[in-house]
């Protein structure tokens, strides 16, 4: 009898599964969204800051599926303490009209070794983070932090267009360069960071420095766009520091490598399959 | 010198053992972990469990292991995981192994030891030992319906009774497991064959061993998890077979605050409640049989498990968890308290009679309490778990970890602190202490430890 009851719960299981899935895997191709993903269509009412944001992410990430080594370096009181190797394969795809844009990212962590074997998913607000010791992949914030001053949301998000309202408040000459400053308030309130002074190369739409303010406006953090080279086609900043607050001693160094166009199924970016990921 | 001689013949066996497979792989992953605990536990003396320290008095112990972890990939679609663990445990505790009766014992236990093949794009087979665990929150899962038991050797550091985060040292089942991933969601199909007989089908519990809980009984396993929902990705779970079940755990982030809910409908491999029926032989004078001292919850019957906790990390690097647990098989109000009057009347009978069948009879509850602890099974209905952890997700040189476990039937629980503290990529070094709350006719106080301290050290290789 319970031999009868097992294979009914298959023919269940499996029924329950065609009643999820009611739509196509190539339909899930063409969208590259999750169910709700239409919120994040979106527009800025300032059409120029508009402009500007979108062509400053445009520079840190390409609008197509990319994957890049990343090397962390913590430093306090300007020693180097700790590091941390990462390999980001990521989907930030802006909205068109034709079709919603996509936010979808996974981390593997190459070293130390002793995190070897650990991953982290982003898919639009969501983090999950998985250790082979935990045996299945548990959520987390994005406030968390990774090492030194890195949130999660740092490592696995590079694109202000989606996460802020812009606003182009001023323009600014430092060291006889001409920059856009641009101040940025977030959209939702998963977003890592309430407020952001975001300055912008006029010439060029290069990001030079970036600085995150707590909804209290308390300056949490400074980040500045560095080493600026060839990757992707396009010159890409090839550094990103992000010093402390008020602590400029205290900092952490992002060294972006290795970066190489790469699409992955969409079907990797959901927790279960980090226990695959190689 | 034993205990290396041991390791390093460990290690000769593995590495010639697993020589085929890393023959023919293509990338290799490969880790050694080894570890001396050194533990000063303080037996419990007033524990209606451990009178008069009669089955343990114990103020030192020593725990070495060897963990190995391997990882190969032979193809692009073929693969291998492997996770061995090896250690030595020296304690007093009578008839503590589940595995021997010696005091001093060494257990190698495979982990996991499975091939992975990519059929199709999104399709996965998995065969052999493995452990499938499942759920969301952090410290007991509803939905983990297969609930593989961790070894005793290192649960005091986490949590006395309950499952942790990290807790390397699950066992796996035997299985079958095909996955399907879609961009909604992967659908898992696992079956776990019977080998070893079931707890049901022994009568008496001292029969009752945990490693018969490991493929034990035929189940179907069906999961379903979602992922195209936005927030609200549950995961579904069913259990068929020999047990049946149902479950459904999910999580959302309210901005720095993680809800996890977990909830299951399940029948319960076994929970044994003393008979009020032989109390009242004992109380009489009469003797009834080891399978009579304890009557066992239908096991046809479903019973309601749920976990609610909330998760909150701070961008300072605090980590705070508090979750409700609930387990409607639990024991009542009124089974505990005839839990404590059984308890009450064998000591007061031993110590009043040279005869030996009290003893007998309380070693019976002894053992109950036993594998209770091993087994990750609370006894009770209503729980309350806090965590505390100061540190990184990821990587920390040093951090601060507190876990306290309470119980709602009489606020007795057990708390327990560790530092952590990583001296460069190989080497960390831990020292923790844990104690009961509770006095001697309480859930927790009447556990034959009272308190442990410890120290450890591990070097990853």
């Amino acid at each position: 009898m319970k031999r009868y009851c097992l294979l009914d719960g298959i023919i269940l299981g499996v029924a329950l599964f065609f009643m999820f899935d009611h739509h196509s895997y190539a339909e899930d191709v063409q969208t590259n969204v999750p169910g709700d993903a239409n919120q994040y269509v979106i527009d800025q009412p300032d059409k120029e800051a508009q402009g500007i944001i979108v062509r400053a992410d445009r520079v840190r990430s390409p609008n197509k599926p990319i994957t890049y080594k990343l090397r962390l370096i913590e430093y306090r009181e300007g020693a180097k303490v700790k590091e941390q190797l990462l390999q980001v394969t990521m989907r930030f795809i802006k909205p068109s009209e034709n079709a919603p844009g996509d936010a979808k990212s996974f981390v593997s962590f190459l070293e130390p070794e002793n995190l070897l074997g650990d991953k982290m998913l982003s898919v639009f607000d969501q983090l999950w983070y998985y250790t082979p010791k935990a045996r299945r992949p548990i959520r987390i914030s994005r406030q968390q932090r990774l090492i030194g001053q890195v949130s999660n949301g740092d490592v696995v998000a590079a694109d202000f267009h989606y996460s802020y309202e812009s606003n182009l408040i001023s323009e600014e000459t430092i060291s006889n360069k001409a920059y856009y400053k641009l101040r940025l308030s977030r959209r939702w309130p998963f977003v890592t960071y309430p407020k952001i002074l975001y300055w912008v190369e006029k010439e060029t739409y290069h990001p030079f420095k970036a600085e995150f303010f707590s909804s209290s406006d308390r300056l949490l953090k400074r980040a500045y766009y560095k080493d600026y080279r060839m990757a992707l086609g396009s010159l890409r900043p090839g550094e990103i520091v992000i010093e402390e607050g008020l602590q400029k001693n205290n900092y952490t160094r992002m060294l972006y490598f290795d970066a190489q166009f790469k699409d992955v199924p969409d079907s990797y970016y959901q927790p279960s399959y980090l226990i695959r990921i190689k | 010198m034993i205990v290396v001689k041991n390791i390093i013949l460990v290690l000769i066996f593995v590495w010639v053992a697993t020589g085929p497979f890393r023959a023919f792989a293509v990338e290799i992953e490969t880790h050694i972990e080894m570890g001396i605990e050194w533990h000063s536990p303080t037996a419990n003396s007033n524990s209606l469990l451990n009178p008069n320290k009669t089955y343990y008095d114990q103020n030192y112990r020593y725990h070495t292991y060897l963990l190995f972890k391997n990882r190969n990939f032979y193809t692009e679609n073929l693969s291998s995981i492997l996770n061995i663990l090896f250690e030595r445990v020296d304690d007093d505790r009578i008839n503590l192994n589940p595995y021997k009766n010696d005091s001093d014992y060494y257990n190698f236990i495979v982990n996991d030891a499975a091939l992975s093949y990519k059929m199709f794009e999104h399709v996965y087979i998995d065969l052999g030992k493995m452990d499938v665990k499942t759920g969301m929150a952090f410290f007991k899962n509803p939905t983990d319906f297969l609930f593989n038991p961790s070894h005793v050797s290192r649960k005091g550091r986490i949590s006395y009774n309950g499952s942790s985060l990290t807790d390397p040292y699950r066992e796996g089942s035997f299985l079958a497991k095909l996955e399907y991933f879609t961009s909604q969601g992967a659908m898992s199909l696992i079956y776990v064959p019977k080998f070893a007989s079931s707890p049901e089908d022994n009568k008496d519990i001292t029969a009752q061993r945990i490693w018969e809980r490991i493929n034990s009984q035929n189940l179907g396993l069906v999961k379903w998890n979602s992922a195209g929902s936005g927030d609200f990705n549950a995961n579904i779970i069913m259990m068929l077979g020999d047990r049946r079940g149902i479950g459904a755990a999910t999580s959302t982030d309210l901005d720095k605050i993680i809800l996890n809910i977990e909830a299951s409908l399940k029948n319960i491999p076994s929970l044994f409640a003393p008979s009020s029926d032989a109390l009242n032989r004992i109380r009489s004078f009469q003797f009834p049989s080891a399978g009579e001292v304890f009557t066992r919850r239908d096991t046809d019957s479903f019973y309601f498990e749920g976990t609610i906790g909330l998760d909150f990390r701070s961008s300072s690097k605090y980590n705070l968890i508090l979750e409700y647990y609930y387990n409607q098989a639990g024991l009542s109000r009124s089974e505990w308290d005839l839990y404590f009057d059984f308890l009450k009347l064998l000591n007061s009978y031993s110590q009043l009679t040279n005869t030996s069948v009290y003893k007998d009879y309380l070693g019976l509850f002894t053992e109950k309490n036993r594998i209770q602890s091993y087994s990750n099974l609370l006894p009770g209905q209503h729980y309350m778990f806090l965590h505390f952890q100061k540190d990184d997700l990821a990587i920390s040189d040093l951090s601060v970890s507190v876990n306290y476990l309470f119980s709602f039937f009489d606020y007795s629980g057990f708390i327990n602190a560790q530092i952590d503290y990583l001296f460069n990529k190989k080497w960390k070094f831990y020292a923790g202490a844990g104690t009961t709350i509770g006095d001697s006719n309480t859930e927790f106080g009447i556990n034959m430890i009272r308190s442990d301290l410890y120290i450890g050290v591990n070097y990853l290789w």
